[in-house]
């Protein structure tokens, strides 16, 4: 059993600032202690790994507990939006519990009866680096008599720990406890995952590209100063008119289509990547509402020139607003050719600042 | 932050002749870079490596929740997912902060988009719950 027992501490700082109260352990666990494995870069380099598992425990004392969430999640919403690096950290957190952000502490042997949680962030990045298979985070759950952490398998190891999910074996194995109601389905997404390692469907590495032929296409494309490709400005303005006259046909577009939109990134990374950017803050600051769909469609002209298929119009339209764009979603479709002109205007004034 | 765009981007989600798998284990990684830009800062970058790692934790969310709905549904012997389901199971899995917000959000798209195609009526859903979980704040700014 290998595991690491230094935390991130940068991080440390950004998730406490939102940490939520500690729970205090009850009695029967004071023999447990909890361990997080953090690969920090060095500690990457010479891949090592840590294993963890999964203990269930005090479902019953969940219902009392369970109010308790509805009342600290509407203060823990304001506070996401800070600096640079915290909205990223704050909105991993929410996303990965009840609308808590996530909570970091030293590990404290002595203090058995505390237990120090560990925001997922820092250690699934670890992990990732060291190539290990896909985890799973649990959430945040403010509970009396459970505490939370992450929960990272490996396909083999998770079958070998499936085995040691006893609470006799909690004090030698070092278990990460998880929230009761998601025990069982944490079990089925560990056996699912090891059926498809067996069946060899999991992805072992990202390739660089997707396809073969829009990559050399790429790498024949001409190159400016800095490595952008040249004619961006050219490719815009006719994306613009183009979209504009197919927009009658993209209702035609069945859903299945929406995944040809992202392919383009493999072809022009890098263009699609700045310039992607670019335009959506300059929507940001004049159409602050239309932002989401201002990016959606420019990404949109940009797929157009690159793939025979049409653009989804309605699904980019539902996909990029929320709840409140949604009252307007038969106004948003007949102002489309509008948007697509100014979405290809605000991309043409941005590559001329560039 | 660092900077995200070194050597070429993934593509993520792909059509076509494409024998990659990750298209049928990830979201397209294009578009949660999207969601995630919501809320970083104009200025703001985010790495390369940010987006995979999130790109996973969705997609593995997804799982996590459909699993438990398709379970529901297995008991029930029905035979398609429909977006109450995924709303049930995000409450039984200990996220019932989202369920309101959920029901109420599926009421207001069932009411915009109507339900002429059953099929598609269901497959819709997941997205947008995929939308709406990345970026809880925006959501109930527009509720």
């Amino acid at each position: 059993m290998l595991s690491f027992k230094q935390s991130h501490e940068g991080f440390g700082h950004v998730a406490a600032a939102g940490a939520g109260p500690q729970q205090q352990q009850q009695p029967w666990w004071a023999g447990s202690q909890l361990l997080y494995g953090e690969a920090s870069p060095e500690e990457a380099a010479l891949r090592d790994g840590g294993q963890f598992q999964v203990v269930p425990g005090g479902r019953a004392a969940l219902d009392p507990a369970a109010p308790e969430p509805e009342k600290t999640a509407v203060p823990a919403m304001p506070k996401r939006g800070g600096g640079g690096g915290a909205p990223e950290v704050l909105k991993f957190s929410v996303f990965s519990g009840n609308l808590e952000p996530g909570d970091t502490g030293e590990k404290n042997r002595e203090h058995s009866a505390t237990i120090a949680m560990q925001s997922p962030l820092p250690e699934y990045n670890g992990h990732f680096e060291l190539g290990l298979g896909q985890s799973m985070v649990s959430p945040n759950y403010p509970c009396i008599d459970q505490c939370y952490g992450l929960m990272t398998t490996y396909a083999m190891k998770s079958m070998s720990g499936g085995r040691m999910l006893l609470p006799l074996n909690a004090p030698a194995d070092a278990p990460i406890y998880v929230n009761a109601k998601q025990y069982e389905g944490i079990l089925r997404r560990r056996r699912a995952r090891a059926k498809a390692q067996r069946e060899n469907r999991l992805v072992k590495g990202r390739k660089p590209y997707l396809h073969e032929s829009r990559h050399r296409h790429a790498m024949r494309r001409a190159r400016g100063s800095g490595g952008r490709f040249l004619n961006t400005k050219k490719e815009a303005t006719a994306a613009g008119c183009g979209g504009s006259s197919k927009t009658p046909l993209a209702s035609l577009v069945s859903p299945a289509d929406v995944a040809h939109r992202p392919g383009s990134g493999g072809r022009a990374s890098s263009l699609s990547g700045s310039d992607v950017s670019s335009p959506g803050g300059v929507m940001y600051d004049h159409h602050r509402h239309d932002d989401a769909d201002a990016a959606d469609h420019y990404n949109s002209i940009d797929h157009h020139l690159r793939t025979p298929f049409f653009t989804p119009l309605p699904i980019i339209m539902d996909s990029g607003g929320g709840g409140g764009d949604h009252a307007s979603h038969s106004a948003a479709a007949v102002a489309a050719p509008f948007r697509w002109a100014t979405a290809a205007g605000d991309g043409c004034c941005e590559l001329l600042k560039a | 932050m660092s900077e995200g765009f070194d050597g070429t981007e993934n593509g993520g989600g792909g059509g076509g002749g494409g024998v990659g798998k990750e298209q049928d284990r990830f979201l397209p990684i294009a578009n949660i870079g999207r969601i995630m830009r919501r809320a970083v800062p104009e200025n703001g970058k985010i790495a390369k490596d940010s987006k995979e790692s999130v790109q996973e934790c969705v997609s593995e969310f997804i799982s996590f929740i459909t699993s438990e709905a398709s379970d529901k549904c297995l008991k029930e012997k029905r035979k398609t997912i429909n977006g109450d389901d995924l709303i049930w199971s995000m409450g039984t899995l200990g996220f019932e902060d989202y369920v309101e917000p959920l029901k109420l959000y599926l009421r207001l798209y069932r009411e915009t988009e109507g339900d002429t195609k059953g099929s598609r009526a269901s497959e819709l859903p997941v997205k947008k719950d995929v939308v709406l979980n990345g970026d809880p704040g925006s959501s109930f700014e527009g509720m």
